[in-house]
């Protein structure tokens, strides 16, 4: 017997959001995640690794054991990820916050240039949260950079102004951050393109809940941006969507404790790296376009997990 | 020839030299009040000649000296003679209170043709046979009688009445004015009159609101109003929001209390208007109040304490007769007070009545009613079905929590217009006085202009890449300066916090709006009409309430403001018992959404929260004209 095969149409596509140095795009999708008998997804999923500007204080001992050799040098630990395998690299410039005071804006630039010099991955940059600081830091990251289009972030609804503005006179893309709330998330990529910000510009950052700490929020308010994005072809929605598990998963409870502390719960290392996949894969499955993870196991298990998915999604 | 500029309309006219301002008025499209359409008799179209040369008819009409000195004169007396710019004030230019009551007067009237007026309270004049050995019926009986004779109805008497009947019969040669009560099946006779009354009976309808007292003196046979007071409610002093006056009533005799003060208040109102209309107090028949639940519970003495714990349920929706003794009147304890039914907890009888007077017992078109104040009260529906809800907004439209706010009293600004390239700014206070601060209308005015002059961004945060001196900062807030006092502590200003609290208030009536028009699966665009009721209702430029998307995109035409129609409804149920019926129909019919239980209330609240809404394609003509005043800046 003959079954046709319902399928769904989607009136509405994500923007293509050019990063790195090498005409590399993210998003462009015209169908739900891995939906493929439906539409396409002209783009890989990206994973990446995350790195500091700076020693950090609070890494489990995990990845403590993995980077303590190089994380006293940002510009050596960025190799060490580009050779684990590393599909691009999230920067987290703590150290220009006023309490650490470890780099001042120049300071900050030089860095990101050096590491952008030494591999060659697109970066995404993340500027501390510190209202004094942020908008220089972003101005002088983001002209300096000359050959290779940053992510540079986050916004949220109080400091857009800042953050957009000196992205917005360059090549550079900028990170549009909420806090889980998809009228919110929407709000913000509205008022930066009312600054003047190319739409192709833009990418998502919905919040990431870690699996146990908020993981179902986080999927439901990108299911809801999915289908505004595709169905309903609602325009500020149309965002590719960045998600920071490696931050969220290795800081909880489930990564972190030693088995001497929890007998019964196993391996640290492995747990975290379970933490880290479960809570990836899941947010794969919901939209993501840019994962950024700490543990090189993890980033290795999910690139087979996107092949065996793009397999899955062709097969139909 | 001369030209000729009106403000605020800023509408520019050529004109014949000698023609009078109210046809030059005319001709442009600006509005000006006139009853007496031009021969100077009403004072309607007072406009202020700021500039030019004019000369003016000696009219019957006096203005008042204070106005006179400010150069006002009658339009339609004044003859232009050159070059003029004119000032129109609010109260020509607007539908002002007088000219909406008599719009609720139509209205009203038309309602009641179509339902015959039948009011509960009748009068009917006896004329008895004296007694005699041959006829030696008892004094009731005698009454019973006749009044049986002329209405083929029974009758029972009310104890008093047995009481005074003996004395009174025969001290006025038989001849007596009965007040009847018609319940339906039979009569009751409330009250004995010597002679022939020419007049009556009376009632005394009364809208207990949480803020504001009103009462109006009726005529009931024929419908009149005789009189109308209004006061702020006396327990105000006991707390200003329903909340805080049931906290107030739970302690120890905290209820007492409330609900003396407010019985005093409407006896006091209830005594001012019998005095000027020369009705003595037996001839006030019966008591029609409305007001919210929680209202009513206080001045019913019933403790309101339960309508604040889950299940958040009221003791009693009313819409029942009681004695006037029974619910504490001293003056009016022999009248019979209705009060008229609620919905629920937090949808009392001022809405039931003000959907009386909007017609919503009628099936009709899909229609929304709004009832803008501290809780937004929000009914959806086509007659067959109706649905509310209650959202509570928060004072700021009425001017609460909002540095500058005021209610709408002489000096309040009322209307704002912000010029988008030098970010000046023009007002316009009632009265045409010096400003006081900035009541509902004048703050719907200003987010508007605010916004369309792009010194707010969609958050409604200010936006500093203005060069506009008028922003500034002033206790870590930042502000806007609407007015330069004297020194910097008179300016006028509204503030961030001020736009927060306004952005809350628009949001929390939206989110309901759009809650209700969901759950009730219909859209936005199928309503046929829109109705606004509240103090400050016809002051609302609705334009600019659908700019900050207070109010939903739609044509201005579907918009209707009626003003208060609390009162309105209460007269209606006064004046015919079918509207009695019909208030207790509606209030059974509305089905009542608990906001607090809708788990989308969050998510539509915080779509709200942006100018004019997150989902712009919700606001179709506001995102046209935003795209219009743009391009109009970048020239």
């Amino acid at each position: 017997m003959l079954v046709e095969k319902l399928l769904n149409s989607y009136s509405g596509k994500v923007k293509e959001v050019e990063i790195g140095s090498g005409g590399l795009k993210v998003g462009g999708e015209t169908c739900l995640p891995f939906y493929l008998w439906e539409g396409e997804m002209p783009n890989k999923i990206l994973f990446g690794l995350e790195i500091l500007d700076q020693e950090p204080v609070d890494w489990a001992d995990s990845l403590a054991r993995l980077y303590q050799d190089v994380w006293k040098e940002p510009v050596e630990w960025a190799k060490k990820c580009f050779e684990m395998g590393a599909e691009f690299l999230h920067i987290r410039l703590t150290g220009t916050h006023p309490d650490s005071k470890k780099h001042d804006p120049t300071q900050a630039a030089d860095l990101v240039e050096e590491i952008s010099k030494a591999v060659s991955l697109p970066l995404i940059v993340y500027v501390s949260g510190n209202k004094e600081t942020d908008a220089q830091v972003l101005q002088k990251v983001a002209d300096r950079i000359k050959d290779s289009r940053l992510l540079l972030g986050p916004a949220d609804e109080e400091n857009y102004k800042l953050v957009v503005a000196p992205v917005s006179l360059t090549n550079h893309n900028v990170i549009a951050f909420s806090p889980v709330d998809i009228n919110i998330a929407k709000q913000v990529n509205i008022l930066i393109a009312q600054m003047g910000m190319p739409l192709e510009r833009i990418v998502m950052d919905p919040t990431t809940g870690a699996l146990g700490y908020g993981l179902e929020y986080t999927f439901s308010i990108m299911e809801r941006l999915r289908l505004a994005a595709l169905i309903q072809n609602d325009e500020m929605t149309q965002f590719p969507i960045i998600c920071t598990v490696g931050q969220e998963t290795w800081k909880t409870k489930e990564a972190k404790v030693s088995p001497d502390e929890e007998p019964t719960w196993g391996d640290e290392e492995k747990r975290g790296i379970s933490w880290e996949v479960v809570t990836a894969i899941t947010l794969m499955l919901a939209g993501a376009n840019l994962i950024s993870l700490r543990h090189p196991e993890s980033l290795r298990l999910l690139k087979e997990a996107r092949s065996e998915f793009i397999s899955l999604g062709e097969g139909g | 020839m001369p030209k000729i500029e009106f403000v605020p309309s800023n509408r520019k006219v050529t004109a014949r030299k000698g023609e009078t301002l109210l046809n030059i008025a005319r001709e442009a499209g600006v509005h000006l009040n006139s009853s007496c359409n031009g021969v100077g008799t009403c004072g309607k179209c007072k406009v202020r000649v700021i500039e030019g040369e004019v000369v003016e008819n000696p009219s019957s009409y006096q203005l008042a000296p204070e106005l006179k000195e400010k150069n006002y004169h009658l339009a339609c007396q004044l003859k232009v003679m050159g070059n003029c710019k004119i000032f129109v004030p609010p109260e020509t230019r607007l539908l002002d209170d007088a000219l909406l009551e008599e719009k609720g007067e139509i209205y009203l009237a038309q309602e009641l043709n179509k339902s015959e007026r039948n009011p509960r309270f009748k009068k009917a004049f006896l004329s008895l046979p004296k007694p005699s050995l041959e006829d030696n019926l008892s004094d009731w009986e005698r009454i019973e009688r006749e009044i049986k004779k002329l209405y083929g109805k029974p009758v029972l008497p009310f104890y008093s009445v047995i009481k005074e009947a003996p004395f009174l019969l025969r001290q006025n040669d038989w001849q007596v004015t009965a007040t009847l009560f018609d319940a339906k099946d039979k009569f009751f006779v409330s009250n004995l009159a010597s002679g022939k009354k020419t007049f009556g009976p009376f009632g005394l309808v009364v809208d207990v609101g949480t803020t504001t007292l009103m009462a109006e003196l009726i005529e009931l046979s024929s419908g009149e109003v005789w009189g109308r007071s209004s006061r702020y409610n006396p327990q105000i002093a006991f707390g200003e929001d329903v909340i805080s006056r049931i906290v107030y009533g739970k302690k120890a005799s905290g209820l007492n209390k409330l609900q003396r003060e407010v019985i005093r208040a409407i006896e006091q109102m209830g005594k001012k208007l019998m005095e000027e209309a020369s009705v003595s107090v037996e001839e006030i028949s019966g008591l029609y109040i409305a007001g919210n639940t929680i209202m009513l519970h206080l001045l019913s003495g019933i403790y309101p304490g339960f309508i604040q714990e889950e299940p958040y349920v009221p003791a009693t929706n009313f819409g029942y007769w009681e004695k006037g003794e029974s619910l504490g009147f001293r003056l009016f304890e022999k009248a019979y007070v209705f009060l008229l039914p609620c919905v629920a907890s937090f949808m009392g009888a001022d809405i039931v009545a003000g959907l009386l007077a909007a017609g919503f017992y009628k099936k009709g078109p899909l229609r929304l009613f709004i009832d803008i104040g501290t809780n937004g009260e929000i009914v959806l529906g086509t007659g067959d079905w109706l649905l509310g809800c209650s959202c509570s907004a928060g004072p700021a439209f009425e001017g609460g929590g909002v540095k500058h706010g005021t209610r709408v009293v002489p000096g309040a600004i009322e209307e704002v217009k912000i010029d988008s390239e030098t970010c000046d700014v023009e007002f316009v206070t009632v009265g045409d006085t010096a400003p006081s601060g900035i009541c509902g209308s004048g703050l719907i005015d200003l987010m508007a202009e605010l916004f369309l002059a792009g010194l707010i961004d969609r958050r409604g945060k200010f936006v500093f890449t203005c060069k506009s001196k008028r922003l500034r900062k002033s206790n870590g807030d930042y502000e806007f300066v609407i007015y330069k006092g004297e020194e910097s502590s008179k300016d006028i200003t509204i503030t961030e916090s001020d736009i927060d609290n306004l952005m809350r208030a628009k949001a929390a009536l939206f989110a309901g709006i759009k809650i209700l028009v969901e759950t009730a699966e219909v859209n936005l665009k199928d309503i046929e009409k829109l109705y606004i009721a509240g103090a400050f209702g016809h002051y609302i430029d609705a334009q600019k309430a659908m700019i900050i998307g207070l109010l939903p995109d739609m044509p201005l035409e579907k918009i209707e403001f009626l003003g208060n129609t609390s009162l309105l409804g209460a007269r209606l149920v006064a004046l015919s018992q079918e509207f009695e019926e019909k208030a207790l129909e509606v209030a059974s019919r509305v089905t009542y959404l608990e906001l607090a239980r809708s788990g989308r209330f969050m998510d539509e609240y915080v779509s709200a929260l942006f100018l004019p809404h997150t989902h712009a394609e919700l606001f179709p003509s506001v995102m046209k004209l935003l795209k219009k005043e743009k391009r109009a800046t970048k020239k």
